[in-house]
C-alpha cells in the first residue's frame, strides 16, 4: 500500500492489504472509472473489531483529541456490536487522498460490497457542490488539534480543557450551515457621509391628499425613519454587534467573548471539526443512496448480489440511525429516489407534458407515448412505430439471445433510446475491445520478456482483461438488439401492430410546443448528485407518486384512541409526508438560532433568538445551555423563544397542547389545524438565577402534523 | 469514564447492577447511563416518517427506549442508554479506598500487603512525576557543555531529553496478622429482604478483603437463641432458622473463638456483626457488657442495623436506627465517642455501599 508521506500515520501499525483485496479493490475501481465516476485516489485499510470502534468513535480520524465523549462512543459501539445491533458497514473519510476501512472480520463478499460503496461516495465526495468547501488535509488538521488539546492539558490543566470542551460540545450545532459558501467582503467604513433618509411621500392632488398620505401612516413612517436611521448610527458607531444577526453563535464567541487564547483555541477546533462534517449531515440520504445505487449497480455487473439484499445491508448499518425515533433510513430513501430519477429522466416522466397530461389512457401508457413523440412525423415514422412495437415484444418473450431474465418493463424506453444508437455504441465497444486486446498482449509479451516491472505488468493484464470480459458482455448484449434489427430488416418479425389512439394523436398536438427528451435519466442523476443538497433533493423528486408507490406515512406518539406511549400513524399525505422529511433536515433537525445583540440593554449582555418553526425548544436543557453561553460570555444571556406547550410538571417530558386556534384566512380545515397559540418568551441567565418573562402573544403554524 | 464511575460509585454499586468478576478475566462490568449534554433541540417528541402499508390512525406499537427497565414509562422519558465500561478488579478496588482500621503489627505469621515506593528515575514518564531537581541538573549539565549557560543570567531551560521521571517498585509489605469475623442473626424475624442486605455487604466486603489482603482469615457466626460457627460463607448466608434472638449468644461464642484461635496478641480481630435488632429483652445489657469486655482485645467493633422500612416503624432516633429500645439503639448510647465502635443502620440494598465505607473506609 502506498504510504503517502506527510499524513501522520493513519493507522499506528499498518498492514499491507492481503493480496487478494488488493486484487477486489483494483477490478472494482476499474469498474467505477468505466461507470464514468470520478473519485480521488482511494487507500484502503484493514482493521479489526476494535480499531473500527475506535475509528467510528472519533469520527474515522484516528488521531484525535481525546475526550470522555470519544470513549463513550467507543464503549456504546462496542456494545452494539457485540449484541448485533449494528456493525459499522462502511467508513470512509472525505480527505484527498480519501481513506476508507474494511473490517477484517468480514467475508471477501461483504468487502467487495464495502469497497464498491465505498467508490460511490468518493465520487459523490468530489463532485458535489455543497461539500466542495471541505479541507482535503482534514487528517492532518485533525491531528493538528489533537496536538494542540494535549498542549493545553498540559498547561491548562486537564479538568479545564475538559470543561471547556464539554460546553463547547453542547453549544456545537450553533453554527452556520452555510458558512463555507458565503465570501465576505470585509466593509471599509465610508467616510463620505451617507444621504440622509427620507420618507417617500406620494405625491398628490389637493383632493386625494388625505387618502394618498394619512396622517396614521406618516407617523408611522416617520417612527420607522427614526428607528433605522438610529440603527445605522449605532452601525456607524461600531456599537451594534453584530450588525446583521448571525447564525454563527460558536464563531462570535470566539470573536466577541472575553475568553483567554487557549479557550478561544479550542472553541475554535470544535468549530472547524464541526464545519468539516456539518456539510455531509446536510448531504446523507442522497450520499448514502448514491453509493448504494452503484454499489447494487457494480454488485449485480460481478454477479454476486441482489438489489434487495442491498438494502438489507445497508439497512442494518443505518442501525445507529434506526435508534432515534424519527430517524429517515438514508441508504433506503436515497436509493429509491436515486432509481426513481433514473427511471423518470429515462422515461419522460417529468415536466409539464407528463404533468399536465389530461388523458388516462396516455398515463398508463406512458412508456409508448413518449416512443411515438420521439418518433412522431419524422422520416419513415410509422415503421419505426412497427418496430418499436416488435422490438418490445421481442424482447419481452427473450429472443435473439436476449436474456428474459434482465428484461424490465421498465427499461423498455431506455433500451430503445439505445437500440436508436446501436451503431455508435456497438462501434466504440469494438474500439474498446480492440485496444484492450493490444494492452493484453504487451503486458503478456512484458512478463514473457522480464523487461517491465513484472508485478505491473501483471496487474495491468488482469485489470484489462477483467475489462475485456465487461466489453464482451456488453457486445453479446447488444447483440441481440442488432440481431433484432437484422430480422426486422428482414421481416421475419413476428409482432401486433399496435394502432394509435386518437388520443395520443389529440395531446401530441396539444403538446406540440413543449420539449422532452428520453433515455436521460443518468445524464440527470449526475447533474442531481453535482447540483443538488438534501433539502432540495427531497423537495424536488419526493413527488406524490413516488410517495404513494413507496408508501412513505408519517407517525408521531399516539392520540385518540392510540396510547401515549404508542407510536400511531398520522398521516399518508404525500405533503404532510414530505413537509416532514423536509423539516427533519432542515438545519440538521436543530433548531435556528441567531445572535442578535451583543449589547442588549447597553449593558453587554448577549441576545439569542430563536426562529421558531413550529416545534418548541426542549426547556430543561435549553436552560442548561443558557447556563454554559453565560460561562463564556461572563455576562446576563437572554434567550427569546415562542412557547406552544405547556410543561407537565409531574413529568417534564410529557407536554401538553395548547388550544388550537381557529384561524379565519385558513382555506382548508388541515390548515386551521395547524395552527397554535404561543407565547413569545424570554429566558435569561444571570450566573445565579434564571428568569422567564412573557412578551407577546403569538401564533405560529406547525410545520406538519402530529 | 473511569473518573465518573468513581464519582458516582454508590449509585452504580446497587446488586445487579455491576456484573461480578469472573475469575479467568477479573473484570468488573459496569453500565453506565450515557451522559446526554445538554444542547438546543426540540422538545415534544413528533415522531417521524415510515415505510409501508398504513392506515391514519393505525397503531405502531409501543415506543422503544433505550432499556428495558424503563419500558413501563415508555415513551414518556427519554431513552435511558447505558454503555458497558470494564475496568479490571484492582481498579475497582482502588476506588473503594478502603483499608483496616487500627491495624497493628501482631503475631509471627506475616500477611502481605503490596505498596509502591518511588525509588528510581527514568527517562520517560508522565509529567506530573517529573524529578524537578534531577531535570533541573541535567539541563545544567547540558547548557554548560554547550556553554548557553550564563552565570550571570542562570536561565536554565529543560528540554525533552532533559527531563527526568520519578519511577516506582511494587514493594512487598509484611503486614499484619488478621481475622474478620462475620457474625449474624438468623433468628425468625430476619427475613428474606434482610438477608439480601446482609448477603451484599458481605460480599462487598469479602470481595474487597480477599484481592486487598491476600493472607486473611474469615470466620463465620450465625445465632438465634444460641450460637455456632459455621465453616463457609455460603452456609453463613443461607442458614435460616425460626427461634428466637439472643444476641449476647454470637458474642459469648466470638470470645470462644477469639480465644481459641485468634489470641488476641498474635491477631488483629475485626467483628462484623448484623442484626434487625429485636433482642430478647433482658439479654441487651449482657449483651453490651460482653461487647464492652471484648474491645481490648479487638480492633474494631462493626455493627449493621438492617432497618428495613415498614410501614408500622415511624420516626428515627439520633443514632439514625428508626425504633427506640433496638439493640442499635441501646448500642449507639453506650459507645458515645468510642473510636472502636462502628455503627450503621441499613434501610435497603443502596445502603451496602455507606455500610462498607462506614466499617473499612479511610
Amino acid at each position: 500500500m502506498i504510504r503517502v508521506s506527510g499524513l501522520p500515520g493513519m493507522m499506528m501499525n499498518r498492514k499491507e492489504l492481503p493480496e487478494e483485496i488488493k486484487e477486489v479493490v483494483r477490478l472494482i475501481e476499474q469498474k467505477a472509472r468505466r461507470a464514468r465516476l470520478d473519485f480521488p485516489l482511494v487507500i484502503f485499510e484493514l482493521v479489526n473489531e476494535q480499531e473500527m470502534n475506535g475509528l467510528a468513535a472519533t469520527g474515522g480520524f484516528p488521531l484525535r483529541w481525546s475526550h470522555w465523549i470519544h470513549g463513550q462512543e467507543f464503549e456504546r459501539m462496542k456494545k452494539f456490536y457485540r449484541y448485533g445491533i449494528s456493525i459499522i458497514y462502511e467508513m470512509v473519510i472525505n480527505t484527498a487522498p480519501a481513506y476508507a476501512y474494511l473490517l477484517n472480520s468480514n467475508s471477501l463478499t461483504d468487502h467487495k460490497m464495502v469497497i464498491a460503496h465505498v467508490y460511490g461516495h468518493c465520487d459523490f465526495f468530489k463532485n458535489n457542490v455543497w461539500l466542495s468547501h471541505f479541507n482535503p488535509k482534514m487528517a492532518d488538521e485533525i491531528a493538528d488539534h489533537a496536538i494542540r488539546v494535549d498542549k493545553y492539558k498540559e498547561e491548562k490543566g486537564q479538568e479545564a480543557v475538559e470543561k471547556l470542551i464539554d460546553d463547547g460540545l453542547s453549544i456545537l450545532d450553533l453554527i452556520d450551515l452555510h458558512a463555507p459558501h458565503i465570501r465576505r467582503e470585509r466593509k471599509e467604513r465610508d467616510p463620505v457621509p451617507k444621504e440622509p433618509k427620507r420618507v417617500q411621500i406620494p405625491e398628490g392632488k389637493g383632493y386625494l391628499e388625505e387618502y394618498l398620505n394619512p396622517v396614521e401612516w406618516l407617523e408611522k413612517e416617520r417612527e420607522e425613519l427614526k428607528k433605522r436611521e438610529e440603527l445605522e448610527r449605532a452601525i456607524e458607531q461600531g456599537l451594534k454587534i453584530p450588525v446583521e444577526p448571525t447564525r454563527d453563535v460558536v464563531g462570535f464567541l470566539i470573536q466577541y467573548a472575553p475568553l483567554e487564547q487557549w479557550q478561544r483555541d479550542l472553541l475554535a477546533i470544535l468549530r472547524e471539526e464541526n464545519c468539516y462534517v456539518a456539510p455531509q449531515g446536510q448531504t446523507k440520504i442522497m450520499n448514502e443512496g448514491w453509493a448504494s445505487y452503484w454499489q447494487s449497480k457494480m454488485m449485480i455487473e460481478l454477479g454476486l448480489a441482489e438489489s434487495k439484499e442491498i438494502v438489507d445491508y445497508a439497512a442494518r448499518s443505518a442501525g445507529t440511525w434506526a435508534e432515534y425515533p424519527g430517524a429517515i433510513n438514508p441508504y433506503k430513501l436515497g436509493l429509491e429516489l436515486w432509481r426513481d430519477i433514473e427511471w423518470r429522466w429515462d422515461t419522460g416522466r417529468h415536466g409539464p407534458v407528463y404533468e399536465n397530461c389530461p388523458f388516462q389512457e396516455i398515463l398508463e401508457n406512458w412508456d409508448e407515448f413518449v416512443v411515438l413523440r420521439a418518433l412522431y412525423r419524422k422520416p419513415l415514422w410509422e415503421r419505426q412505430w412497427d418496430e418499436w412495437c416488435a422490438f418490445q415484444e421481442a424482447l419481452s418473450r427473450g429472443e435473439f439471445g436476449f436474456s428474459k431474465e434482465v428484461w424490465d418493463k421498465k427499461k423498455a424506453v431506455k433500451w430503445w433510446c439505445e437500440y436508436q444508437d446501436l451503431e455508435t455504441i456497438l462501434s466504440r465497444l469494438e474500439n474498446q475491445k480492440s485496444e484492450l486486446t493490444e494492452k493484453i498482449e504487451r503486458a503478456g509479451q512484458a512478463l514473457a520478456g522480464f523487461e517491465a516491472d513484472v508485478q505491473n505488468s501483471a496487474w495491468v493484464r488482469q485489470i484489462c482483461e477483467s475489462d475485456l470480459e465487461d466489453v464482451k458482455a456488453d457486445i453479446a448484449f447488444y447483440g441481440s438488439f442488432a440481431a433484432f434489427r437484422k430480422a426486422f430488416n428482414e421481416m421475419k418479425v413476428r409482432f401486433k401492430r399496435r394502432v394509435i389512439p386518437e388520443n395520443y394523436l389529440l395531446y401530441l398536438d396539444q403538446s406540440k410546443g413543449e420539449k422532452l427528451e428520453i433515455g436521460t435519466g443518468l445524464e440527470k442523476m449526475f447533474e442531481v448528485r453535482t447540483f443538488y443538497n438534501d433539502i432540495n433533493f427531497i423537495s424536488e423528486f419526493f413527488t406524490d407518486e413516488f410517495c404513494k408507490r413507496h408508501q412513505y406515512y408519517t407517525y408521531a406518539p399516539g392520540t385518540g384512541g392510540v396510547p401515549r406511549d404508542h407510536y400511531a400513524v398520522v398521516s399518508t399525505d404525500a405533503r404532510q409526508v414530505r413537509d416532514k422529511i423536509l423539516f427533519m433536515l432542515t438545519n440538521l433537525g436543530k433548531p435556528i438560532i441567531y445572535v442578535s445583540n451583543a449589547n442588549h440593554q447597553g449593558r453587554g449582555e448577549l441576545y439569542l433568538d430563536h426562529v421558531h418553526e413550529g416545534m418548541d425548544l426542549r426547556l430543561d436543557y435549553m436552560k442548561a445551555v443558557l447556563e454554559i453561553l453565560y460561562r463564556y460570555w461572563q455576562k446576563k444571556v437572554h434567550l427569546e423563544t415562542t412557547v406552544t406547550q405547556e410543561e407537565r410538571k409531574s413529568d417534564p417530558y410529557e407536554w401538553l397542547r395548547k388550544d388550537i386556534v381557529q384561524d379565519p384566512y385558513a382555506r382548508t380545515e388541515e390548515e386551521q389545524k395547524r395552527i397554535l397559540k404561543g407565547e413569545r418568551r424570554i429566558f435569561s441567565y444571570d450566573g445565579i438565577r434564571h428568569e422567564e418573562r412573557k412578551i407577546a402573544e403569538v401564533k405560529v403554524q406547525r410545520p406538519f402534523m402530529t | 469514564m473511569k473518573g465518573r464511575i468513581k464519582k458516582e460509585l454508590r449509585a452504580y454499586l446497587k446488586p445487579g447492577v455491576i456484573t461480578l468478576p469472573t475469575k479467568e478475566r477479573g473484570i468488573i462490568t459496569i453500565p453506565v447511563p450515557v451522559i446526554d449534554l445538554p444542547d438546543l433541540r426540540y422538545g415534544m417528541n413528533f415522531g417521524g416518517v415510515g415505510q409501508g402499508a398504513a392506515e391514519p390512525g393505525q397503531d405502531l406499537g409501543p415506543i422503544a427506549t433505550g432499556q428495558s427497565d424503563d419500558a413501563k414509562q415508555a415513551g414518556t422519558k427519554p431513552g435511558l442508554d447505558f454503555v458497558d465500561v470494564e475496568i479490571t478488579n484492582e481498579e475497582f478496588l482502588e476506588m473503594l479506598e478502603a483499608e483496616l482500621p487500627q491495624i497493628q503489627p501482631k503475631g509471627t505469621r506475616l500477611i502481605d500487603s503490596e505498596d509502591v515506593k518511588y525509588t528510581s528515575v527514568r527517562r520517560m514518564g508522565p509529567e506530573s512525576l517529573r524529578h524537578l531537581k534531577r531535570t533541573w541538573k541535567e539541563a545544567l549539565k547540558r547548557q554548560i557543555s554547550e556553554g548557553s549557560y550564563d552565570p550571570e543570567q542562570p536561565t536554565i531551560i529543560p528540554t525533552k531529553e532533559n527531563k527526568r521521571y520519578r519511577s516506582w517498585e511494587i514493594i512487598k509489605k509484611p503486614q499484619n496478622n488478621a481475622v474478620v469475623v462475620f457474625m449474624r442473626d438468623v433468628s425468625g424475624s430476619m427475613g428474606p429482604e434482610e438477608r439480601e442486605v446482609v448477603r451484599y455487604v458481605c460480599w462487598l466486603t469479602g470481595l474487597w478483603l480477599k484481592r486487598q489482603y491476600n493472607a486473611l482469615e474469615t470466620a463465620y457466626i450465625a445465632h438465634d437463641t444460641r450460637a455456632w460457627e459455621v465453616s463457609t460463607e455460603q452456609e453463613f448466608l443461607e442458614h435460616h432458622s425460626m427461634g428466637g434472638t439472643i444476641i449476647s449468644s454470637a458474642h459469648e461464642k466470638l470470645e470462644d473463638v477469639i480465644n481459641r484461635r485468634f489470641p488476641p496478641k498474635d491477631w488483629n480481630i475485626y467483628p462484623i456483626y448484623f442484626s434487625d435488632g429485636f433482642n430478647w429483652g433482658p439479654d441487651d445489657r449482657k449483651a453490651i457488657e460482653r461487647i464492652q469486655n471484648l474491645l481490648p482485645s479487638i480492633n474494631q467493633y462493626a455493627y449493621g442495623e438492617i432497618d428495613l422500612e415498614r410501614w408500622w416503624w415511624k420516626g428515627t432516633t439520633p443514632g439514625g436506627f428508626s425504633a427506640p429500645g433496638k439493640f442499635g439503639h441501646i448500642l449507639a448510647n453506650e459507645f458515645v465517642g468510642e473510636e472502636k465502635v462502628v455503627y450503621t443502620s441499613l434501610k435497603n440494598t443502596d445502603d451496602a455501599f455507606d455500610a462498607f465505607k462506614t466499617f473499612f473506609g479511610n
